[in-house]
């Protein structure tokens, strides 16, 4: 007979932190998403404020935090110019998708607009949905995730349903509706979709996540009010991992939760930020701040997650966590404990 | 001319928050006037508004890191808050108790002591100056944190006394000395606040306040005749207790409430306007032990209150909030806000970011050329804009009065549905006038929607309409 | 109309955000600049040279011009002791001539109190943007902001014409002072009038005005050319301001791309705005003061600068003595002071040399004390 010591079979390890406030160029402004792209890029969608329009962008990094470029814009509602939704540009950004080309979509709950994007950034088109509760309407659609067959499921979040489009925008299912029994929705915000094709929503105000098969049917639920552990409080999003493993971002428990295949709580984070490489570089151009860090009292907050509102995951098990208030994302790597060797 | 009972819950309401709709003021007159008072003066009563929805849409207001953002937010909440009292009374804290962001650079530093006045600001005066006293935004803003034993900065100790407290005299004589605010300087030796995260590269972090006993003066201090080794919160305690600070806040309440006075830095050697109602409520401030809700209960049941309709000209923040609430626009969150939000600082009030120390002028002095043309285009377009559904609501109630009405009707119905105005003769004249050339007013076309949307907007024109 | 002389007018262009000076006019052979903007830098083959020293930004071609023809003046250094780095602070600093306390009234509204004491025309000074900027203020002085000169005034919200005008009519009878109706409302009554005036006035700018010279469609180009307008429609108006859009000059971040675009606009407009005024042989009696809040740090954070001192101010007109006033801060690391460049020149004696000999004032109590006068004007 031996004694063992129960461990979980996940692990979470911090690895780094992306990011610093900037309305331009290497840096984010309330980046409230995040996709990733091919190779090691990222497309960070920055939601920004209407008094910061130019700040409204995203913002295409690696993840080693190289600055590739920014594309899309936000809209001025100052100055003495109208109103300008043209082509590209963004007023309430929430959620970003890549399809198979590597073409980017970009879900706007103001607009009720889908815009598409090459990988470059490049203007491809739009679909000006019509606002209303039919088949294919919406209303201030969040969360936009692909399916392997380049299908996009759509939360429409004050509809308090799931809808599925044809890459091209044509209306093909929907599911849900306002309540809080098994499978209606409260104001959903973030979705993601596992191997299997199953969907998962973060169901915002019910304090919960659904699993659902592609088709809509019921599967499961977890999560209930609260903060304790494997308790919600606003999930703003999910992300499933290629073992299913299910992470989620708890808005205003300021922390992330991990979740097993089954839903059962696994671990949760509350954040370990460090000082990002292009934050470093401006610590460098502002030296005093660096004296100002050591004689500052509680630096040990600058580590704590500040209402996540978007959480992702590669096929790497890197786990990326957006920080909109902090400007920043904070990267973890999923361990196995699994013995793996050479040495003891 | 508008119910009587209509009329005094509008200027209530107008007084005691931002203003209502007509539905809302006949709903409330139906409850009655002392139960509306009550019901104001218990904000926890109310529900609170819905914070997540408000940074599910606006996530600029989660981080509180600028300032436009946070005057948007607080716009935002004034506009629809059940709990219109909790909202003005923060408001007149802010106006008096004053911190700037040019000089914190923090909004959600200064969002922080707004929530205490929210939380504390109809509670007892004696608390809210101890809460005020450690409020780090307060701290950093007034320099305490800047004094020390050996070497004293007198800037919070001169303004507790002169700008947060007693004045600086009443009657004609001074409430205090200059020894006397040396010695409240050396009382709050050692109140202090954290040393602060710099804003790069993630931002700024909340500063909390300390005492540091090793920096206070701890010797024996002789404080408007009183001596002993006074701490920070004896100086406010024996603050508390002069009939000056009664007076002070006295007038404050009466000046924010009630009627316009003179400028803050004539109340030294002017009376008070109306000396009895002031009499009042200082006799409440000492009876109750400090506590602004009885006066404020003792204010808003007095005749001096009830008889102080449009005795005051309303502040940017008023004008704007009690148009949108009036026209029912933002009431859920919206772009455009921002923009909107604004407008106060166009009239000349921009919120959390006073010009100064002594906060802003009040009364006639938020009239200017420039601010009166913003403040009476900003109000036009809105009640132009016959889409509003607080306006569409005002067309509606008029055109149930029949298939046509009179010019006078028009005039009239427009005046009650913004909140029983009044107007004089002449001006009352003049829109029966355009009014009347018009021909007959014939309700329920389309045309009606834009005589009325007309009216409305000459009505908000006139100087009448400067008073709350 | 004939005039024998014409009153001095003074216009300020205040460019928000904080300018870098060091990529405005730029030590492009100084290899400190080189060393300090590994990423923020304007290679040297590019510089619009003023001497083997320092240069124009390329962006800045049209304002190289006016140097060249000797009507801009370079004013270099230009800051004030102990320098805040906060907008908000050091802008009000610059308005109202108040480093160490918070002060509430504005150079220029003290100036136009001078200049029109008696309140005669309501249109002494004029902002183009909205809301008034500080400098501006000064208590019982009225001056127009102006958003929008094409649709500027009193219920310009009202669409139909003939509304407007009916709406206006009655505005302008309900706002008469009577008799007896006490000294608030006789206030009220008087500034409403003074506000419809004003704005009849103003309406008249753009109908008058006709020029060869097209501006940018820029924020700034048009504000500077509504200033053409309503200097050349002989309102009588001296002082006259504008803000670039709120903090566009906050250069944290892609500076370069950002920088080249700002400059290219401000010196076009700037440019625009002389030769305009030239066009219409109105440049003689009008002087153009630019100014930022604060320069930047002098090394750069990898795609940006942040908020840093030591600026650089210009200064355009006719009957300005163009050159280089000042000295260029040095870059050496001893001689900065918190890793920013030493001003030399405090801003108020840019703002006393202006009063004092192009607006005839006595500029001691409008600047708060006496400062050294440069002689570019």
């Amino acid at each position: 007979m031996t004694t063992s010591t129960q461990i979980s079979h996940i692990q979470l390890q911090y690895s780094h932190t992306i990011g610093r406030g900037e309305q331009f160029g290497p840096g984010f402004t309330y980046p409230i998403q995040m996709a990733r792209g091919e190779s090691d890029l990222m497309y960070v969608l920055c939601r920004s404020s209407e008094y910061r329009p130019e700040g409204t962008r995203i913002a295409v990094c690696t993840v080693n935090e190289e600055y590739v470029n920014v594309f899309a814009r936000g809209v001025s509602q100052q100055g003495p110019h109208e109103y300008n939704f043209e082509d590209g540009s963004l007023v309430w950004p929430t959620c970003i998708a890549i399809d198979s080309q590597q073409n980017v979509y970009v879900s706007d709950e103001w607009l009720n607009r889908i815009s598409i994007f090459n990988k470059d950034g490049e203007f491809l088109g739009k679909w000006d949905i019509s606002e209303g509760d039919g088949d294919g309407e919406i209303n201030r659609p969040s969360g936009i995730a692909f399916d392997k067959d380049d299908n996009l499921y759509l939360v429409d979040s004050l509809n308090h349903r799931i809808q599925k489009f044809t890459k091209d925008g044509r209306f093909l299912a929907k599911w849900g509706s306002q309540g809080s029994g098994d499978g209606e929705l409260n104001m959903p915000w973030g979705i993601d979709i596992d191997r299997q094709g199953n969907v998962y929503i973060a169901d915002w105000r019910n304090d919960r996540i659904q699993k659902f098969t592609a088709d809509g049917e019921f599967l499961m639920k977890f999560g209930s009010s609260g903060s304790g552990e494997g308790e919600l409080n606003r999930p703003t999003d999910v992300a499933v991992d290629k073992d299913g493993i299910i992470y989620v971002a708890d808005w205003l428990n300021d922390r992330i939760q991990v979740f097993d295949t089954d839903g059962s709580f696994v671990t949760l984070r509350t954040g370990d930020a460090t000082v990002s490489k292009w934050g470093k570089d401006k610590l460098d151009a502002n030296p005093e701040m660096w004296g100002e860090r050591d004689r500052a009292e509680g630096l040990e907050r600058e580590k704590l997650l500040w209402a996540p509102s978007g959480i992702a995951v590669d096929d790497e098990n890197n786990i990326f966590v957006c920080e909109g208030p902090r400007n920043r994302i904070q990267v973890y790597r999923k361990q196995s404990p699994t013995f793996a060797g050479p040495r003891l | 001319m508008a119910d009587k009972e209509i009329a005094l819950m509008a200027h209530l309401m107008r007084r005691a928050g931002f203003g209502a709709t007509f539905e809302e003021l006949e709903a409330r007159a139906a409850k009655g006037y002392e139960a509306t008072v009550d019901e104001l003066l218990d904000p926890e009563g109310q529900p609170e508004l819905e914070r997540d929805l408000m940074m599910r849409y606006q996530p600029q207001w989660v981080s509180q890191a600028g300032l436009e953002g946070q005057q948007e937010e607080w716009t935002y909440r004034m506009i629809n808050t059940k709990r219109p009292l909790e909202e003005k009374i923060a408001l007149f804290w802010h106006q008096i108790f004053v911190t700037g962001h040019a000089k914190c650079e923090y909004p959600k530093q200064q969002q922080i002591e707004f929530d205490m006045f929210r939380r504390d600001g109809l509670g007892k005066f004696d608390n809210l100056l101890q809460g005020l006293a450690k409020d780090p935004a307060m701290v950093f803003y007034l320099d305490n944190c800047m004094s020390h034993k050996d070497a004293i900065n007198e800037n919070w100790g001169r303004e507790l006394l002169e700008l947060f407290s007693m004045g600086v005299g009443m009657d004609g004589q001074v409430n205090y000395t200059e020894e006397d605010v040396k010695e409240c300087a050396r009382a709050f030796t050692g109140w202090t606040v954290t040393n602060s995260i710099p804003r790069y590269p993630y931002g700024k972090y909340e500063a909390k306040f300390i005492y540091d006993s090793g920096d206070h003066d701890n010797e024996e201090k002789t404080f408007l005749g009183e001596t002993g080794n006074w701490n920070g919160e004896d100086i406010i305690n024996i603050v508390a207790r002069q009939p000056g600070t009664a007076r002070f806040i006295s007038r404050h309440l009466y000046n924010f409430f009630v009627a316009d006075e003179p400028q803050v830095p004539a109340w030294q050697n002017t009376p008070p306007g109306d000396p009895e109602a002031i009499k009042a409520l200082e006799d409440e401030y000492f009876r109750s032990g400090y506590d602004i809700r009885s006066m404020l209960r003792v204010l808003f049941n007095s005749d001096a209150f009830k008889n102080a309709r449009f005795a005051k000209v309303k502040s940017p923040t008023e004008t704007v909030v009690g148009t949108m609430r009036l026209v029912g626009d933002f009431d859920l969150p919206k772009p455009g806000m921002n923009a909107m939000a604004l407008n106060i600082r166009y009239m000349g009030q921009d919120l959390m970011n006073p010009p100064t120390v002594e906060g802003w002028h009040t009364g006639r002095e938020w009239i200017d050329s420039g601010t009166l043309v913003e403040r009476i285009n900003f109000t036009a377009d809105a009640v132009g804009n016959t889409s509003h559904p607080g306006i569409q609501s005002i067309i509606q109630r008029l055109a149930s009065r029949g298939p046509t009405i009179s010019p006078e009707q028009l005039v009239d119905g427009c005046l009650d549905m913004l909140g029983a105005y009044e107007l004089t003769e002449v001006t009352r004249n003049e829109l029966l006038a355009m009014s009347q050339g018009e021909g007959d007013i014939r309700t329920g076309t389309q045309e009606f929607e834009s005589r009325v949307g007309q009216m409305l907007q000459s009505i908000v024109a006139t100087t009448e309409y400067l008073f709350a | 109309m004939t005039s024998t002389k014409k009153d001095p007018v003074l216009v300020v262009l205040q460019l928000s955000g904080g300018n870098d000076g060091l990529n405005t006019i730029i030590p492009y052979t100084d290899p400190l600049y080189n060393d300090n903007r590994p990423s923020v830098r304007v290679p040297d083959d590019q510089v619009l040279q003023i001497n083997d020293k320092i240069g124009f930004n390329p962006a800045m071609g049209p304002m190289k011009r006016l140097y060249d023809e000797g009507k801009l003046a370079i004013i270099q250094g230009v800051g004030y002791p102990s320098p805040s780095r906060s907008h908000f602070r050091s802008m009000d600093i610059w308005h109202t001539c108040e480093p160490d306390k918070v002060g509430d009234e504005g150079w220029l509204g003290r100036a136009i109190v001078e200049l029109d004491p008696s309140k005669e025309n309501v249109l002494t000074g004029v902002n183009f943007g909205r809301g008034l900027p500080r400098a501006l203020v000064a208590p019982g002085v009225p001056v127009a902001s102006v958003g929008n000169l094409e649709s500027y005034g009193v219920l310009t919200g009202i669409e139909i014409e003939e509304q407007r005008a009916k709406a206006l009519d009655v505005f302008s009878r309900v706002y008469s002072p009577m008799i007896g109706q006490g000294p608030v409302l006789d206030y009220f009554a008087h500034t409403g009038l003074d506000a419809l005036k004003g704005a009849d006035i103003l309406s008249t700018a753009p109908e008058s005005y006709s020029s060869t010279v097209e501006y940018g469609s820029d924020t700034v180009a048009q504000y500077m050319r509504n200033i053409a307008q309503v200097h050349l429609a002989n309102l009588g108006t001296r002082i006259m301001y504008t803000t670039a859009p709120y903090n566009s000059f906050d250069t944290h971040a892609g500076e370069l791309a950002n920088h080249t675009k700002l400059w290219t606009e401000t010196s076009n407009a700037v440019a625009d705005f002389y030769d305009d005024l030239k066009e219409h042989n109105a440049s003689d009696n009008v002087v153009l003061l630019v100014f930022t809040e604060f320069g930047r740090r002098v090394h750069d954070n990898g795609s940006g600068t942040d908020h840093g001192s030591g600026g650089v101010a210009f200064v355009v007109g006719d009957a300005v003595q163009g050159g280089l006033y000042g000295e260029y801060p040095s870059l050496e690391e001893n001689k900065l002071l918190e890793g920013d460049l030493h001003f030399n020149n405090d801003f108020r004696s840019i703002y006393a040399a202006l009063l004092d000999k192009w607006m005839g004032l006595d500029s001691k109590p409008i600047v708060n004390g006496s400062f050294e006068q440069m002689a570019f004007v």
